[in-house]
């Protein structure tokens, strides 16, 4: 070992030393760059020493050998805790989901507007009301013409609410497709990723930039489906939704949207096969949640191909039209009108509201295709005399001919005026406690109370989870996060590494010039 | 914990973003006047709301109906009182007419006022209210005492809603007071004491200078004015309960916009107050997120 190879190995030690300053230098400017790129893991270059590897020929030599051979940078690491990330994926699930419901019901609230003094809630009352003073006033034709106005309102009011429903039940089904392009997308965006990073660490590279890309993608996939994860070795993340596989290796599966038999709105399907919200979870779960069951199907009287879902607001609404109908239409027909006839129906089914071949029973009224009977609304008065506001026609007992009731007679318009009070409807809330009988305008509120004790119990835990989300997400900011001050100071520490590097050039070179002279 | 300037900012724009949902929620709350816009606000309240809406909405219906047979039920009332004055005044002729010391002629004039009497007897038979005949029973549209033809003799009586699922009879089928003025298949009269047919035989035993006959007539006379005044107390209990009811649906109406209000209205001191509260929580996170973002080792630094 000579004194020409010191200075080597010191001139090299020193450039080294510049390497890895410029290194962690860089690092740092990454890091400060994306100080605010959504999903960036700081990175740290490694350092170690670098041990001499000379041949030991001399004592001396091993007494050199113990000189270093500066620094060395061994790899750029990325600072991520992957329990974080499954912690925040989890309540990012729930949270996704009960955000949904929390929408969805506000959006549903909007379409009911109650309490207002234009709801339905007042509309019933108007229509009652309409009812009572025709029963005081029964032979004042004002007084049908405001029953005949009340029915109508009532039922384009009953028709627009239950219009409304089938707005939101659609507006979500555009949400699920819109959801499940975006579950597409992720999928395909993770497995080419997948593809890359098995490349890159086949070739003993860390490709952390796109390692913070991929989890990035699985962050946002993991509140709109539920995702199951696991890592191989060879780099690459699987992806199964409750043992389906979205992303397995480099391949994307993704979920297809079929238009269902109701209404066609969307099912999701995996390989051709139905997955339930349950399955599904996240916000596709919300989505289809509310869409499904806190708003649910239109009655279908006959059990037509679907069966009803009777916790539903839509089968609710039809409830409320159908058992009002029924019960107004029971006393009309039996009253008698002016014209002495009886056995019309106050309400029917509007033909123009159905799908051709439906049926138009009485019986299949619903809130969607409740009308006045068409032939009291007949311009005029002829269809304003044909409102039965009398009672049922008697016998006489001497002749045994039917006697008509008299024109001031008003039973049958205040039994119906009274309906008012009379318990139609037989439903269980989850609050009230047993099957009980309600009439129009209680199971009304109390259905619209069912709604609000949903959406409450979702804005709540929505508000849970997202406190619980950003509680997850400081941690892992506390880990991975850029903190500005922390790299500024790495700056300067590594400034002056780079500076006292040169500075060691610049040494041996003057001890170079020294042994030169010396030679001259 | 190592904390990161995007944490920083996270947690500060969550915050305030907090801060600002609660400020809205609380200006939309005092904007409205109202503590529930919406079922999920609070839906307990808002079924108690909603439940206090439907009662009283039929409270109102209720104080109609109620009003309109009131003012039925007083032009019943003033209708047999003025039957009553005719029958008063009948009855004095006809204890003057009976005095055997009258001569014929002047009998024969007072035959002329009871055939006025008579008329206007007729007349009160035939009050309307809108049209509406008050003794027609369920025959409103038709005059219940013509002056051709036969008398209407409709018994029926007619109901309303007084209170929840309470109804009450508003009509004095005409029957009731002035008696049945019908002719059976015989051709006999049905109620040969009926206001009419009294007047009526009055008349003929005075036109008959007939002395007994018209004291006959004396007894004849109070057994109607009983029945006139039965009919007249009957519409006076009527009227006095629905005094008491009107009292009694305005106190509920009173209690229950309280409760209603209770439940829905918002409490706009305790709102403005949290309100206040709020803004200045607002100010000063706003104040501090300035402090907390703004400085870096940078600006310390060369």
């Amino acid at each position: 070992m000579s004194a020409g190879d010191l200075t080597r190995l010191g001139i090299n030690a020193a450039t080294r030393g510049l390497f890895a300053a410029q290194a962690a230098l860089t690092t740092a400017g990454h890091d400060i760059t994306n100080a605010n790129t959504e999903g960036f893991s700081r990175q740290r270059v490694e350092q170690s020493s670098l041990h001499q590897q000379f041949p030991l020929a001399t004592n001396s030599d091993r007494v050199f050998s113990s000189i270093g051979n500066g620094v060395e940078v061994s790899r750029v690491t990325r600072l991520r805790e992957g329990f974080l990330d499954d912690r925040f994926r989890a309540i990012n699930l729930s949270y996704s989901e009960q955000a949904a419901v929390n929408n969805a019901v506000r959006e549903i609230e909007g379409v009911f507007n109650e309490p207002s003094d234009s709801g339905l809630n007042a509309t019933l009352a108007s229509f009652f009301d309409a009812w009572h003073e025709l029963s005081t006033h029964p032979t004042e034709s004002s007084a049908r013409a405001a029953v005949r106005e009340a029915g109508k309102t009532l039922a384009r009011a009953l028709n627009e609410t239950a219009a409304g429903l089938s707005a939101v039940r659609r507006h979500l089904d555009s949400q699920v497709a819109a959801a499940t392009d975006e579950i597409n997308a992720h999928v395909r965006e993770i497995a080419a990723m997948n593809a890359q990073i098995v490349a890159s660490q086949g070739s003993g590279i860390s490709p952390n930039d796109l390692l913070d890309a991929r989890d990035l993608a699985l962050d946002r996939l993991s509140g709109l489906v539920q995702t199951n994860l696991s890592t191989h070795s060879d780099g690459s993340i699987w992806v199964y939704c409750y043992g389906k596989g979205l992303v397995t290796g480099v391949h994307a599966n993704e979920l297809k949207t079929l238009p269902g038999t109701d209404m066609g709105l969307s099912n999701i399907a995996y390989k051709g096969e139905l997955l339930s919200p349950e399955v599904l979870g996240g916000r596709l779960k919300g989505l289809l949640e509310v869409r499904d069951q806190i708003i649910g199907r239109s009655m279908v009287p006959d059990g037509f191909y679907l069966p009803n879902t009777p916790n539903g607001l839509a089968y609710q609404l039809d409830q409320v039209a159908s058992q009002l109908a029924e019960a107004v239409n029971e006393v009309h027909r039996a009253g008698t009108n002016l014209a002495g006839t009886s056995g019309l129906d106050f309400f029917m089914v509007d033909a123009a509201r159905v799908t051709e071949g439906a049926s138009l029973s009485r019986a299949s009224i619903t809130a969607h295709s409740i009308a006045v009977n068409d032939v009291l609304v007949e311009a005029g008065l002829p269809g304003l005399d044909l409102i039965a506001a009398g009672g049922p026609a008697t016998t006489d007992p001497v002749t045994g001919l039917p006697v008509l009731p008299k024109p001031a007679d008003n039973r049958s318009a205040l039994l119906i005026a009274q309906l008012r009070d009379r318990p139609l409807i037989r439903a269980t809330f989850p609050y009230a406690g047993g099957s009980q009988e309600f009439s129009v305008q209680d199971y009304y509120r109390n259905i619209l109370t069912t709604l609000g004790v949903s959406g409450q119990a979702a804005s709540r835990q929505e508000a849970n989870q997202k406190a619980l989300r950003e509680n997850v997400e400081a941690q892992r900011q506390a880990v991975s996060g850029v903190n500005l001050d922390e790299e500024f100071a790495n700056m300067i520490k590594h400034q002056h590494a780079y500076a006292a590097s040169a500075r060691l050039i610049t040494v041996f070179d003057d001890m170079m010039k020294t042994v030169v002279e010396l030679v001259r | 914990m190592r904390v990161s300037q995007r944490a920083i900012n996270d947690v500060t724009v969550s915050n305030l973003g907090v801060s600002l949902q609660k400020m809205l929620q609380l200006q939309e709350k005092i904007s409205t006047g109202r503590a529930i816009s919406r079922p999920s606000d609070q839906p307990i309240d808002f079924n108690r709301s909603m439940g206090i809406r439907a009662v009283l909405e039929g409270n109102a219906q209720q104080q109609r109906n109620i009003e309109f047979a009131k003012s039925w039920l007083s032009s019943t009332d003033s209708a047999i009182q003025q039957a009553t004055s005719i029958l008063h005044r009948a009855r004095e002729l006809a204890v003057r007419g009976a005095n055997d010391s009258m001569d014929p002629l002047a009998r024969q004039q007072m035959a002329a006022e009871v055939r006025q009497l008579r008329e206007q007897m007729r007349v009160v038979g035939n009050t309307d209210l809108g049209g509406r005949y008050l003794f027609a029973g369920s025959d409103q549209l038709e005059t219940p005492y013509p002056t051709g033809g036969a008398d209407l003799n409709n018994v029926e009586k007619l109901s309303f809603e007084v209170g929840m699922k309470v109804t009450m009879t508003y009509n004095v089928p005409g029957e009731q007071a002035f008696g049945n003025t019908g002719v059976d298949t015989g051709g006999n009269p049905v109620e040969p004491t009926n206001a009419f047919r009294l007047l009526d035989s009055l008349n003929t035993a005075l036109m008959a200078n007939d002395g007994p006959g018209i004291a006959a007539t004396l007894g004849v006379f109070d057994t109607r004015l009983e029945k006139f005044l039965a009919a007249q107390a009957e519409v006076g209990a009527k009227v006095n309960r629905l005094d008491l009811l009107t009292d009694r649906l305005e106190d509920q109406r009173v209690n229950l916009q309280g409760l209603k209000s209770e439940a829905e209205d918002a409490d706009i001191a305790t709102l403005i107050t949290d309100l206040n509260q709020q803004d200045a929580v607002y100010r000063a996170s706003l104040a501090a997120t300035q402090r907390v973002i703004q400085p870096t080792l940078l600006d310390y630094l060369r």
